[in-house]
């Protein structure tokens, strides 16, 4: 490898492209939330679940809600329905914690259908979804999973679904049912991280931790994964990450 | 000397990507020994910065290449939903659109200069330990 001769064309690359880097430093979060409620919109139709994409004035087009601010109803959401029960998935949905008068904003939340008004009221000023409400949500990291983030989000957890941390857990969450919290992650498992979520189940931690994520949308979309928020009950193999033209571990550290 | 060159490369890059890619390389650099050992390869210095230097392109690949993929995958989702379109505040995002194509554009030309330099392979492996041992070979 000659440094000099690749440095110069990086140099030149990146100038030439650095509109576009500017339009990734701006979106690449935005697009990762976008990213986590196909994910999970993906995890309910694979589970036999009816999705429809809801958006204000029944405009074609996904308008994704990008902060706390903002009444719900300006934005998308993804409505499911399965033997005659509905709920609906909003980003960056504002709900009250389990414990205390908290406010809490999760990237996707799924709530029961219809609790979440989906218009604008000027009599009644939209605050938050009730805890009640609240069957799960997800959030999403631009990181690898270090044990550090598995505590903050078991934390998270611990304010809003607490009963995910105990048993009996709560029925009806599953790999082919309701998604239970979720946390997404680009990255893969560093350190002891795994260890850490292998031993969920045996502390009655009833949480999904979808690492990898973008390799799993990836696989997903080549048919080869059930829900891309759980693996295929057969470990992916090289192959299959091959066949699907994805460097991986490109992707994984972004 | 190889986080220079890494720097000098990113200077471009909005600061939140200079950094992510300037840091990227730099927890490699900080690594260094413990792969050299690993990898049951001799300490070279130019070796080490060429793994530094090739850390930082990895990165640069990362960014590009995850937030393509992510776009596009998403992109190709709601379209099962009838939907073809996405806003995220002002912008208006579909396949085919400016961004859209800025986004592959940006992937499809670092594919290229990667291919030119003959570092593509090396890129795409994902441990560090086999990184340098093809490194070692090559020297």
């Amino acid at each position: 490898m000659n440094i000099d001769v690749v440095q110069q064309a990086l140099r030149d690359f990146t100038r030439k492209h650095n509109a576009t880097f500017q339009l990734v430093a701006t979106r690449q979060s935005q697009l990762l939330e976008l990213a986590a409620i196909v994910g999970v919109d993906l995890h309910y139709r694979s589970n036999g679940y009816r999705s429809t994409i809801k958006s204000p004035d029944g405009t074609e087009t996904f308008i994704v809600k990008t902060s706390t601010r903002g009444h719900p109803a300006r934005y998308s959401s993804i409505i499911f329905e399965k033997d005659g029960q509905s709920s609906e998935a909003h980003m960056n949905l504002l709900v009250r914690g389990a414990r205390d008068e908290g406010i809490y904003c999760v990237d996707v939340g799924i709530v029961g259908g219809g609790v979440v008004p989906d218009r604008v009221s000027v009599k009644e000023k939209w605050v938050c979804a009730p805890n009640a409400a609240l069957l799960s949500f997800a959030e999403v990291k631009r990181l690898v999973v270090y044990p550090m983030l598995l505590a903050q989000f078991i934390g998270i957890v611990h304010e809003i679904r607490p009963e995910f941390l105990n048993k009996p857990a709560p029925v009806g969450f599953s790999r082919y049912l309701n998604l239970p919290p979720t946390l997404i992650a680009l990255g893969h498992f560093s350190g002891n991280s795994r260890v850490i979520v292998d031993a969920y189940p045996g502390r009655s931690v009833a949480v999904c931790v979808a690492e990898d994520f973008d390799v799993r949308l990836a696989l997903h979309r080549k048919g080869s994964a059930r829900s891309p928020l759980y693996w295929n009950e057969t470990p992916r193999s090289a192959e299959e990450l091959a066949a699907i033209g994805l460097s991986a571990e490109a992707l994984n550290e972004s | 000397m190889s986080l220079e060159r890494v720097s000098e490369f990113a200077q471009s890059l909005p600061p939140r990507l200079r950094e992510d890619v300037v840091a990227y390389a730099r927890s490699v650099d900080n690594a260094a020994a413990d792969i050299f050992r690993e990898a049951r390869v001799q300490f070279d210095q130019r070796l080490a910065d060429q793994l530094t230097f090739l850390a930082g392109i990895k990165k640069l690949y990362a960014i590009s290449s995850g937030t393509f993929w992510i776009l596009d995958n998403s992109l190709y989702s709601l379209q099962k939903a009838d939907t073809y379109e996405v806003r995220i505040g002002s912008m208006r995002i579909s396949r085919g659109s400016k961004e859209y194509e800025q986004l592959r554009t940006l992937l499809a030309d670092l594919d290229e200069l990667l291919v030119v330099q003959g570092l593509y392979d090396l890129v795409q492996v994902s441990s560090y330990v086999e990184t340098l041992r093809r490194l070692s070979d090559e020297h």
